[in-house]
């Protein structure tokens, strides 16, 4: 039984992934019958003529990418806040938290407005996204070194991240154009609406590399746990695994900023309940987290979509309005358990 | 296994840590290095473990320690660290002490039978095998120091360095610490509070003060009222029976 624990639990929450994000795909702003989406699946999976083409649209054009994007996202993000947590050595990094997604949103709206790193063929938006966000890691894990404590981490996030939420905000605003100023809600509480395929299948990469490299790389990530000096100590270069961490991290990152805008805090709380369940080995941690962080998007966007329907929520608050209180009851407990 | 230091100086800033330092380290013997606070034993122990640079002024087997591949000090010299950040306290304790074996490992292999097979003898061999599968954050401080050791262990190394492994720690597990390290197979450098420790377990003795070694031998030579005052300032008893050393204060 021991031995099948964690298998028990990533099957389950697979079984929890799948169900919901099949559930989510009745709810929406457009109130759609149950057998227009069963419909257009069926046409989907075994071709032939859909009945009304023009729901077949919405379900398989607006929210099967939609709920596969927040699938997809939130497990991309749960990873990252496991990596940087691994990389800090603390568990209230997260990318939201420390600033790198608002270094990330002020990349991508540099390039939307200002027209950054134009000589890019392709993939501007995500480049620009990526350096922001990699200059921001850089920073946090530059000015943290190898202090361990989680005030100085926090409070060098807060800094980063309030720098680059207003550089995002002052490239927002300096912009003549309209629409794009609009779109400052979007790069500040993010959102999944518009969600298309394209988006899916870069997120996709970005998952898979994160998920093939974690397997790749998990007995280094398991020593960093021990602390900077016992890797160093046991031969590890930490210097170069921490900076293919920081790569990593800002490169996902990077990915779901420029498809969905900020979303915080998913990176903190399912990694948090994770490492209670399946332990912190990461072998483990990080399977169940991708699982339960895509569960938990899913969902949050579902709500987001339908509560004050036909107006959409941003994500963002959703998830931080569950994360916030679970961060400030981390913080609470390292407090106590610090002061012995 | 030989470790020499050779006129070794360190300096942060303006403030001399070291001066002039030189020791000689080999054989299956325990050293224990002793002194008032202040007087470098910590910084001379970082220079053998290359946390600081040694600039050529350590070597070991004649090779200076900077030119010697990570991975391979590693296998050679395990450092027993004391444990301390956050995410640690959910791993298990047979996770915790398998890290002992990465620098056998090529980035990106897993661990194998190899390293499980060296892991359950050690943990066997340290009464381990029962709390394998605990959380350590479940553990007591002797226990988790016993994960530590064992960490060291299964990195089969040739010598162990310790930095105060016996602060914190209540005296049942001092001196089980104590009686492991006399049945390591192997050299064993450590700095320590404790004198009346180090009078009954280490074969050798670097008396430290200010910087420099101020004296260097057995036990019996060095931990006695003379020389204990001209380290620490203070005046001591020493009281000897059936051989052995028992210090006062």
């Amino acid at each position: 039984m021991k031995r099948y624990y964690q298998w028990i639990i990533c099957l389950a929450l697979a079984l929890l992934l799948c169900a919901t994000a099949f559930g989510a795909l009745f709810w929406g702003a457009a109130s759609l019958a149950r057998g227009d989406v069963l419909d257009a699946l069926r046409v989907l999976v075994t071709g032939g003529e859909a009945a009304n083409p023009n729901l077949y649209n919405l379900v398989v054009m607006v929210r099967l990418p939609r709920v596969c994007l927040c699938v997809l996202g939130g497990a991309v993000l749960s990873i990252v806040g496991i990596l940087m947590q691994t990389l800090t050595g603390n568990p209230l990094a997260e990318p939201y938290v420390l600033g790198v997604s608002s270094g990330a949103s002020a990349g991508a709206a540099g390039a939307i407005v200002f027209r950054w790193f134009a000589f890019l063929p392709v993939g501007r938006v995500v480049f620009s996204a990526f350096v922001g966000s990699f200059v921001a890691i850089a920073l946090v894990v530059a000015l943290q070194g190898k202090s361990t404590s989680p005030v100085r981490l926090v409070l060098t996030g807060m800094g980063v991240s309030a720098f680059f939420q207003a550089a995002t905000t002052l490239i927002i605003y300096s912009s003549s154009n309209e629409a794009q100023a609009r779109s400052a809600q979007y790069w500040l509480t993010g959102s999944f609406s518009g969600s298309n395929w394209a988006d899916v299948r870069v997120t996709l990469a970005a998952l898979l590399l994160l998920l093939v490299l974690c397997r790749l790389l998990e007995k280094e990530l398991d020593l960093l746990l021990l602390g900077q000096d016992a890797a160093a100590q046991s031969g590890m270069n930490v210097r170069a695994m921490q900076l293919t961490l920081i790569l990593l991290s800002a490169l996902a990152v990077s990915v779901v900023v420029s498809v969905s805008g900020l979303v915080g805090f998913v990176g903190l709380i399912i990694p948090h309940i994770m490492r209670r369940v399946v332990g912190t080995a990461h072998r483990w941690l990080v399977a169940a987290s991708a699982l339960a962080g895509g569960c938990f998007l899913n969902l949050a966007d579902t709500v987001a979509r339908t509560a004050f329907a036909p107006q959409e929520m941003p994500i963002g608050v959703m998830t931080a309005f569950i994360g916030a209180p679970v961060f400030i009851l981390m913080i609470r407990r390292i407090y106590h358990e610090n002061r012995g | 296994m030989k470790i020499e230091v050779d006129a070794l100086s360190f300096s942060v800033g303006k403030k001399r840590i070291l001066s002039g330092v030189s020791a000689r380290f080999e054989g299956r013997r325990i050293y224990g290095i002793i002194g008032p606070n202040g007087s470098g034993k910590t910084t001379l122990l970082r220079h053998l473990y290359r946390q600081y640079p040694a600039n050529g002024h350590v070597r070991v087997d004649g090779v200076p320690v900077e030119q010697i591949p990570r991975r391979e000090y590693a296998r050679r010299i395990a450092v027993m660290m004391q444990m301390q950040s956050f995410a640690e306290s959910e791993l298990r304790v047979c996770e915790v002490v398998r890290t002992g074996r990465y620098p056998y490992k090529k980035v990106m292999l897993p661990y194998d039978r190899e390293d499980e097979d060296i892991l359950d003898e050690v943990m066997r061999e340290t009464s381990l095998w029962a709390l394998r599968d605990r959380r350590v954050s479940t553990l007591s401080g002797g226990e988790l120091q016993r994960v530590m050791f064992a960490r060291c262990l299964v990195q089969r190394p040739e010598a162990i360095l310790l930095d105060e492994p016996t602060n914190h720690l209540d005296i049942q597990y001092r001196i089980e610490l104590m009686k492991r390290l006399k049945a390591f197979d192997g050299m064993t450098v450590m700095t320590l509070h404790d004198l009346n420790l180090a009078a009954r377990y280490c074969d050798d003795i670097y008396l430290m003060k200010d910087g420099t070694i101020l004296a260097e031998g057995a036990p019996s030579e060095l931990l006695t009222p003379e020389w204990l005052d001209r380290a620490f300032g203070v005046r001591v008893d020493v009281l000897t029976r059936d051989g052995e050393i028992f210090i006062g204060l």
